[in-house]
C-alpha cells in the first residue's frame, strides 16, 4: 500500500522530472525510485516518448505572404468604409422596410398618376368624341413606360463611373487634411503608392505625425506619375473628377509577395530639402572630428553658470515649445540629458541651447527645422575643459520616415586642444584599463583593443553616425551597422541603433552613467 | 510576472510608439513564427492560423501605443492570439478537419520553421513510429475539450512556465496546475489503448 502511494508520487512528479523543473531534492528521490521500481520505469519511458512526440511535432515557418497581408489587413481596417460617406442618407432602423415598400408605393402612385393625367384631357374629348376613344385609351400603360426605360437609364452612368469607382475609396484615404498645407511634400513624391495600403499612424499618433506616403505603401505600382498626394502642400483640393486621373486605375496587388521586400531592397530616396551642408553631416567619412580638427574653428564661447536653455524662436514657429533637462548637469567628463520638445505645432525655427558649466564648458547650438510635433532626443553632451570644444551643432538628419532627427556635430577646436584633452582623460582612463591605445601596444587588432579596453573600464562608447568620441573608435562610424553589429557580437559588445545615435556597450550590463571624472 | 527589463525591445517599443513603420516590422518579423505556430497549434487550421494571426497583428498594432508594459511584451501578444483562438473555436465548435497540421507538414506544403529533433542515426522504422505517435497524440490532445486542452497545448507542448501559461489565460497559477494535471489525466485516458505505441523503445533521450 505504501508502495502504491509511492508510485503516485512518484508518477505525479515525472513529468517535471522529465522537464528538468523538479527542484533537486525531489528530482533525486525520483531518481532513487525509478532505479529500484519496474512499474515507474516503463511510466517514465511512456512519458519520455510522450514529451519526446511533443517536442517532434511539427512547427511550420509562417506563409510569405502572411506579413504583407497584415500590413493589408492593418490598412484596411484604418480606411474608412466606403459606405459611409452616405451612410446619412440611409434608412436606418424602422425606416428602412417603410421606404422600401416607399419605392415600390412611389412607383405605384406614378403609374397611377400617370394614368390619371393620361386620362385628364380624355373625358373632355370623351364627351367631344365618341365612346369607342375610351377604347383607344387602352394602350395607355405605354404612357409609363418612358418612366420604366428611365430605370434602365442608371445602368449607363453606371457604366461611365465604373473606372472610376476605385479611386473615390483612395481619395477617401488620403484627405488632404489642414496641416498638409505645413508639411513640404514628402521625399517619395516621384513614386505613386497605392492608397488603399495607405498605412495610417497608429491612433494615438495619428493627430501628431503624420507619416509620409513612403513608409505607407505596402506596395509599390510602376506607375510614374505624381499621386495626389504629392501635390503641392497648399494646392487648392482639386476637383474629384482630375484627382481620379492622376491615380492610376490598375488594380491594386496588394498580396503581391515580394511588394514588401522590394520596396525595402529599394534605395532610401534622396531627401527633397536641399542640403548641401547636412549631406556632408551625415556621411561619417565627412565628418571625423579629427579631419574637422585641422581645419580650426575660432573661438568664442560666453560662459554661463548652470545649465540654460535659451529660446530664441522665429517669427512663425513655436507657440508652445518645452524643454526640459533630464536632470541637472554636473561638471564631468559625459553626461547625458534627453531633451524633450513638445509642440502643438510642427516646429519650424532655431534652436539654442547652452550647456555650460565653470570651468568645464562647452556650447550646443541647435539650429534647424523641426517637422516633427512630439521629439525627444538624447544628447551624450561631453563636458570638456573650456575652450576644448565650439559650437556644436545640431543638424536635421532626414530619416526615411520624414520625420526628422536631431543630429549633432562637434568640432574640437584644434589638434592642440585635442591632445589637452587626451593629456586630461589618459591618466583616467588608464587607472581604469588602461587606453584602446595601450591594448593595441600589445598587438590586439584596433577592434579587439577596443572591445578589451570597453570591457575593462566599463565605458560605453557612444558613437554618433558621423561620431565624435575617442579617437580610437573613429573607425567605427565608417562601417555599416550591420557590420558593427557582427562585429560586436564577435568582440562581446552590442551596437544598437538609437534613432541617430549609435551605442557600443559591452554585453553585460553596463551603465552608460559611468563616466570620468576629470583628474 | 515581473516584466524583465529588456533594453531592445523597449526600444523597439518605443519606436513603435512613435509610428515607426520599420519597427512594427521588426515587431512582427520578431514575432510571426511564434504567433503563427501558436495558433497553428491551437486551431489546427492553418488558414484560420493566419486569420488570426493577422487579427492579432492588427490588434498589436492598435493597442500598442496603450500597452503599458506591465506585462511582457511576448506574453501580452500571446494573450491576443490566445484569447482569439478561443473566440474562433467557440465559433467553430469541433474542429471539422482534425490533424491538418500534421498534414501539413507531412505534404511539404509549408517549410518546417524549426528543427525537429534531431532524426540522425533514425531508422526508417522509427521515422514511421514517430509520425505515428505524433497523429495518435496529436489526435487525442484535439479530442481534450477546452480549457485543459489549451492548458496543455501551453505547458506541455509550447513547454511554457506556469506564471507565463496563467498571466496569458488570465487564471491564478494554482488553476493552471490543476487543469494541467486533470488534462494529463485525460490525455493519458485518451492515450490508453495507444499505450504499447508509446512504450516501445525509441532511444532514450540524451
Amino acid at each position: 500500500m505504501a508502495q502504491r502511494r509511492r508510485c503516485e508520487w512518484i508518477t505525479e512528479r515525472l513529468h517535471d522530472w522529465l522537464r528538468g523543473t523538479l527542484p533537486a531534492s525531489q528530482a533525486e528521490e525520483v531518481r532513487r525510485h525509478l532505479e529500484a521500481c519496474a512499474s515507474c520505469q516503463k511510466e517514465e519511458r511512456f512519458l519520455r516518448n510522450l514529451l519526446q512526440t511533443a517536442r517532434s511535432l511539427p512547427r511550420l515557418a509562417p506563409p510569405p505572404t502572411l506579413k504583407t497581408a497584415i500590413w493589408a489587413r492593418i490598412a484596411q481596417a484604418q480606411r474608412p468604409q466606403p459606405t459611409q460617406r452616405w451612410a446619412w442618407l440611409r434608412p436606418q432602423g424602422w425606416a428602412r422596410p417603410v421606404l422600401r415598400w416607399g419605392w415600390a408605393a412611389g412607383v405605384a402612385l406614378l403609374l397611377v398618376m400617370a394614368w390619371h393625367f393620361w386620362e385628364r384631357p380624355r373625358p373632355r374629348a370623351a364627351l367631344e368624341e365618341s365612346a369607342p376613344m375610351v377604347m383607344e385609351a387602352a394602350p395607355a400603360p405605354q404612357a409609363v413606360e418612358p418612366p420604366a426605360a428611365s430605370t434602365a437609364l442608371p445602368a449607363m452612368p453606371k457604366e461611365e463611373k465604373a473606372p472610376g469607382l476605385a479611386p473615390p475609396v483612395r481619395l477617401r484615404q488620403r484627405p488632404s487634411p489642414p496641416k498638409a498645407t505645413k508639411t513640404p511634400p514628402p521625399p517619395m513624391g516621384a513614386k505613386p503608392s497605392p492608397p488603399r495600403l495607405v498605412l495610417p499612424p497608429p491612433p494615438m499618433e495619428q493627430a501628431r505625425i503624420a507619416l509620409p506616403p513612403e513608409t505607407t505603401a505596402v506596395g509599390e505600382a510602376p506607375a510614374p506619375q505624381a499621386p495626389p498626394i504629392a501635390e503641392p502642400p497648399k494646392a487648392p483640393p482639386q476637383p474629384l473628377e482630375t484627382l481620379r486621373e492622376t491615380v492610376e486605375p490598375q488594380p491594386l496587388e496588394l498580396q503581391r509577395p515580394a511588394a514588401h521586400e522590394e520596396e525595402k531592397a529599394r534605395p532610401s530616396p534622396a531627401p527633397r530639402e536641399p542640403e548641401p551642408k547636412s549631406r556632408d553631416f551625415l556621411s561619417p567619412r565627412m565628418a571625423l572630428p579629427m579631419r574637422r580638427a585641422q581645419e580650426g574653428v575660432p573661438s568664442g564661447a560666453a560662459g554661463m553658470p548652470g545649465a540654460t536653455f535659451e529660446r530664441r524662436l522665429e517669427p512663425e514657429a513655436i507657440p508652445e515649445l518645452e524643454l526640459a533637462l533630464s536632470r541637472p548637469l554636473r561638471p564631468r567628463v559625459t553626461s547625458t540629458l534627453t531633451l524633450r520638445m513638445r509642440s502643438l505645432v510642427p516646429l519650424s525655427g532655431s534652436l539654442r541651447v547652452f550647456v555650460e558649466e565653470p570651468g568645464l564648458g562647452m556650447e550646443v547650438v541647435g539650429r534647424g527645422r523641426f517637422r516633427a510635433l512630439e521629439e525627444q532626443v538624447l544628447w551624450e553632451v561631453m563636458l570638456l575643459p573650456e575652450g576644448s570644444w565650439r559650437q556644436e551643432q545640431l543638424r536635421l538628419y532626414p530619416r526615411r520616415d520624414g520625420l526628422h532627427r536631431l543630429a549633432i556635430e562637434w568640432r574640437p577646436v584644434g589638434r592642440e586642444e585635442w591632445m589637452r584633452l587626451w593629456t586630461l582623460l589618459l591618466p583616467a582612463l588608464e587607472e581604469r584599463g588602461g587606453t584602446p591605445g595601450s591594448y593595441q601596444a600589445q598587438g590586439e587588432p584596433l577592434q579587439q583593443a577596443l572591445a578589451l579596453w570597453s570591457q575593462r573600464t566599463g565605458l560605453a562608447i557612444a558613437l554618433w553616425n558621423h561620431l565624435n568620441f575617442p579617437v580610437q573608435a573613429l573607425w567605427a562610424a565608417e562601417a555599416p551597422l550591420a557590420a558593427l553589429q557582427q562585429w560586436g557580437k564577435a568582440v562581446g559588445l552590442r551596437v544598437e541603433q538609437r534613432g541617430f545615435l549609435v551605442l557600443i556597450r559591452p554585453m553585460g550590463a553596463v551603465s552608460t552613467e559611468r563616466s570620468l571624472a576629470p583628474p | 510576472m515581473a516584466a524583465k527589463p529588456d533594453f531592445e525591445e523597449e526600444w523597439l517599443l518605443e519606436r513603435c510608439r512613435r509610428g515607426e513603420r520599420e519597427a512594427f516590422d521588426e515587431l512582427f518579423e520578431r514575432y510571426l513564427p511564434l504567433v503563427y505556430n501558436l495558433a497553428l497549434r491551437l486551431l489546427d487550421d492553418p488558414e484560420t492560423a493566419e486569420d488570426v494571426v493577422q487579427e492579432t497583428f492588427l490588434r498589436v498594432y492598435q493597442n500598442l501605443p496603450r500597452f503599458a508594459g506591465r506585462s511582457r511584451l511576448s506574453t501580452w501578444i500571446y494573450r491576443i492570439t490566445v484569447n482569439l483562438c478561443h473566440d474562433e473555436h467557440r465559433r467553430a465548435g469541433r474542429h471539422p478537419t482534425p490533424f491538418s497540421l500534421l498534414t501539413a507538414a507531412e505534404e511539404g506544403e509549408a517549410q518546417e520553421w524549426m528543427e525537429r529533433i534531431p532524426e540522425e542515426g533514425m531508422g526508417p522504422e522509427d521515422q514511421v513510429l514517430r509520425k505515428e505517435r505524433q497523429r495518435v497524440l496529436w489526435q487525442a490532445v484535439q479530442r481534450l475539450r477546452e480549457p485543459f486542452r489549451t492548458t496543455l497545448i501551453l505547458c506541455d507542448l509550447e513547454e511554457w512556465d506556469y506564471g507565463e501559461v496563467a498571466e496569458v489565460m488570465g487564471v491564478a497559477e494554482g488553476t493552471v496546475k490543476s487543469r494541467l494535471n486533470r488534462a494529463r489525466r485525460l490525455l493519458r485516458k485518451e492515450l490508453e489503448p495507444f499505450r504499447e505505441l508509446f512504450e516501445g523503445g525509441e532511444r532514450p533521450s540524451p
